[in-house]
């Protein structure tokens, strides 16, 4: 569960759609979990830039730093993340957009076992006992990198709220670990 | 029975009067214009203007000014004709501030952020196609047009726009609407009353921004 706060602004250079939007947003919440050690302060601020060609085509190109601070200082995390997303509105309902992720940062993996390639790579730091398993599992901590590509098409129930399926294939790695992921979802995303 | 000279002189000149006035009345006629697109479907927003060819036209703005809301975060109505000299104003109905623009060439102006009725009315005083945005939400789309002509009226849902009070003669009639590359015109002559005319547009895509949530850039946590 988490509450906080987010400040935006934006400017932007001109009048008109197609003028392009300067926009940085500074977040911080105050994390509350199950396992006491988890809970925490997270904090992020984040600059982006969008750009319309046409009335059809979005740019979005944006950077965003993140700290998490943990009541434990196992789950404390810190990286820097830059998204390049191209948006195109198929239809008055329908669109697809493509987005290309870097994050460069802290990771926490966990193995029960130890495990010989966590070891190599990264540093154990505690047991945690977050996925309900019998036995606690060790939590190792290490700088990865993580390369993400995502295709959503995304279809308008209304004046606030979208539909949106969502493909993604997006890697972590450092040395010999490298973890691959393949998610699809499909989320309705509401403004209030 | 006498009648002296200078009562005949009256009589006379007061029965003329009274032929002249009659003569002079204008007679009055409607036009009602069927607007559709090729696929015979009736056009609303379209607006539907007559310019008198054999007369100059005269008119004058109205009083009060028109009035163009801002609600839900869009603009009402989409198409507002007015006449050339019309103020209009943008009252914002939203809990959000508004900003409300134009960068057209008949009418340049700039309303910042605002919240309620705006410090002032906008005053349009060239006629021709003016295009409403909002700088903060990309999709508000509005138009006014500003005609020379008193002569207009906008289609409804069934496509039809009515104009009344036209005095018999050739006019150039125009029907303008968004998805019109240009204008349609043709010229008419009003004899009849009610006269009809029925309008076939071709219609291009609606290029208006579409309106979706902004998920922003996201990332992992």
């Amino acid at each position: 569960m988490a509450a906080g706060v987010r400040l935006g602004w934006q400017h932007k250079f001109g009048l008109g759609a197609q003028a392009p939007a300067l926009r940085v947003d500074l977040v911080a919440d105050d994390f509350l979990a199950r396992e006491n050690g988890r809970s925490g302060r997270a904090g992020s601020a984040a600059l982006s830039v969008r750009k319309r060609f046409g009335t059809s085509w979005r740019v979005l190109l944006g950077h965003e730093f993140n700290r998490y601070d943990g009541k434990a200082h196992a789950f404390d995390r810190t990286d820097g993340e830059t998204t390049a997303t191209l948006n195109a509105d198929l239809s008055r309902t329908w669109r697809i957009s493509l987005t290309g992720r870097h994050r460069h940062g802290g990771v926490l993996s966990y193995a029960t076992p130890p495990h010989p390639v966590l070891v190599k790579a990264g540093k154990a730091l505690t047991t945690v006992t977050s996925f309900d398993r019998d036995q606690p599992m060790i939590a190792y901590y290490f700088i990865a990198r993580t390369d993400a590509v995502r295709l959503e098409l995304g279809h308008t129930l209304g004046p606030r709220s979208e539909l949106v399926l969502a493909i993604e294939r997006r890697t972590t790695s450092q040395g010999p670990v490298t973890y691959a992921n393949r998610p699809v979802s499909l989320s309705l995303n509401h403004s209030f | 029975m006498k009648m002296s000279f200078p009562w005949l002189v009256g009589v006379a000149a007061a029965s003329f009067a009274a032929v002249a006035l009659a003569a002079a009345e204008p007679t009055v006629m409607g036009m009602r214009v069927e607007i559709v697109d090729t696929t015979g479907t009736p056009v609303d927003d379209a607006v539907t203007s007559l310019l008198p060819l054999d007369r100059s036209v005269t008119f004058a703005p109205p009083a009060e000014p028109v009035a163009i809301i801002q609600q839900g975060e869009e603009f009402q109505p989409y198409v507002t004709p007015v006449v050339t000299g019309t103020r209009v104003n943008f009252p914002n109905q939203d809990k959000v501030q508004h900003h409300v623009f134009s960068v057209s060439k008949a009418k340049k102006f700039d309303l910042q952020l605002y919240r309620g009725e705006p410090k002032e009315t906008v005053l349009f005083d060239q006629p021709g196609i003016v295009s409403l945005g909002c700088n903060i939400h990309d999709w508000m789309a509005a138009y006014v047009v500003v005609l020379a002509t008193p002569h207009f009226a906008k289609s409804g849902s069934s496509g039809v726009a009515a104009v009344s009070g036209l005095p018999p003669g050739r006019y150039r009639l125009e029907v303008w609407h968004p998805r019109l590359k240009v204008p349609e015109q043709r010229e008419v002559t009003i004899t009849a009353d009610p006269a009809t005319q029925v309008m076939k547009v071709t219609l291009g895509i609606d290029r208006r921004v579409r309106r979706a949530p902004d998920g922003g850039t996201g990332s992992y946590k």
